[in-house]
């Protein structure tokens, strides 16, 4: 309890029982609340209900109908921005678009989006699954295999097999796996090179999530 | 005194019942009948140095200042426990903007989502908006003095008490699942 809780309820058991006492002294014949009274109650009335409302109307709004930024990122990048048209099941975009400002294939920025199960269900206990897009331009030249080994610090190098995605034919397509996060890597046919990575999903769900981009 | 007549006549109460709460209110009959007069009869240019008139304006123009002090004091006592109300009544907008304001501050957090996973917080300023326009209601109406104010006062305390201690309950065991939930992690 807070101490405003604790001073409240101070207040309502001693002004019950005074209520109670004085009683007898409630003599007087009734009189009606003046005009300006009456007005000064609504007007606070108003006040509190339209601040509260307005926050919360507002508020479930937004939380319901999030806005992904997609527009606002696409302008902001001179390539484009691919996002996925198919989700696993249970899994909902969990992240506006956004520009992360760390190095990236080269690139000193990226287009980052997440994906995971709802909050809500997080918050009943269920575990994340989350998955994270990146993706920037390189140039025609740019070699997953060997950047991704590259990057690559550990002693064990992580298995890296070529994958075949009809939603980009002829394109280099990697999957990696037996690291922290099972990745698939592709490059599209503008440029664009995208990661999509998860410590938890399917690599079927990956690919899925892969030749849905648009 | 004369205005409190005024009052009562023009709410098409009877003198006889105005005559009666005077009375029981502490005024004398003479003072009473005198009052009547001064209204029923067309407005007289009065001497300043008259004692009766100057008498009437030291009693006060209604007899509230015969209200017992208890009556003021419960007043200000609702008064005091309705402005107790008002942090309560924005404490889950407060909430709502903090919680925005963290989700902002992640890399490409949606606005307000920690909402779906606590809907419910809409529910803890709902105590707060409506004990504090209510209690104030109590504080500006028991002053009159009458059983019917007091009454309302009761009601209106009941009231405030019953919602707090039901959303108390309800937002705790809405709350208590999801923290265990989240402590699992």
């Amino acid at each position: 309890m807070s101490l405003t809780q604790i001073i409240t309820f101070i207040f309502w058991i001693a002004l019950f029982i005074f209520l109670f006492v004085s009683k007898k002294n409630f003599t007087l014949p009734d009189t009606k609340l003046s005009k300006k009274t009456v007005i000064f109650l609504v007007l606070v009335s108003i006040f509190v209900l339209g601040i509260n409302i307005s926050i919360f109307g507002v508020a479930y709004f937004k939380a319901y109908h999030p806005n992904y930024e997609y527009d606002k990122i696409s302008q902001q990048t001179s390539y484009h921005v691919y996002q996925p048209s198919y989700l696993p099941p249970g899994i909902e975009q969990a992240s506006k678009f956004y520009v992360e400002k760390k190095e990236f294939a080269g690139n000193k920025s990226s287009v980052r989006s997440a994906y995971d199960i709802p909050i809500s269900s997080i918050a009943k206990g269920l575990k994340p699954i989350i998955t994270v897009i990146t993706q920037t331009q390189v140039d025609s030249s740019f070699d997953i295999k060997n950047y991704v080994l590259s990057t690559y610090k550990g002693d064990n190098p992580p298995n890296i097999q070529p994958i075949t995605l009809p939603n980009f034919p002829n394109r280099q397509a990697y999957l990696q796996t037996g690291g922290f996060a099972k990745t698939v890597y592709v490059i599209a046919t503008d440029n664009v090179f995208i990661s999509i990575a998860s410590p938890k999903e399917t690599e079927e769900n990956l690919q899925k999530i892969a030749n849905s981009l648009r | 005194m004369i205005d409190y007549i005024k009052h009562q006549l023009e709410l098409n109460q009877s003198s006889e019942v105005i005559k009666t709460n005077l009375i029981r209110a502490g005024w004398k009959h003479a003072d009473i009948e005198e009052a009547f007069k001064q209204i029923t009869s067309p407005p007289t240019i009065q001497n300043p140095t008259d004692d009766r008139s100057t008498d009437y304006k030291q009693v006060g123009n209604e007899p509230s200042l015969n209200k017992p002090k208890s009556v003021n004091v419960l007043s200000n006592l609702f008064l005091v426990l309705a402005l107790l109300n008002i942090p309560g009544a924005f404490t889950g907008s407060a909430m709502v903007l903090i919680l925005n304001h963290t989700m902002k501050s992640i890399p490409g957090g949606l606005e307000f989502s920690a909402l779906k996973a606590m809907p419910f917080v809409g529910l803890i300023s709902v105590p707060g908006m409506i004990a504090f326009p209510l209690l104030l209601l109590a504080a500006l109406k028991i002053r009159s003095g009458s059983l019917s104010a007091w009454r309302l006062s009761l009601f209106i305390l009941v009231m405030v008490i019953v919602v707090n201690i039901a959303t108390g309950f309800l937002t705790r065991s809405l709350v208590n699942p999801i923290y265990q939930a989240t402590t699992t992690f």
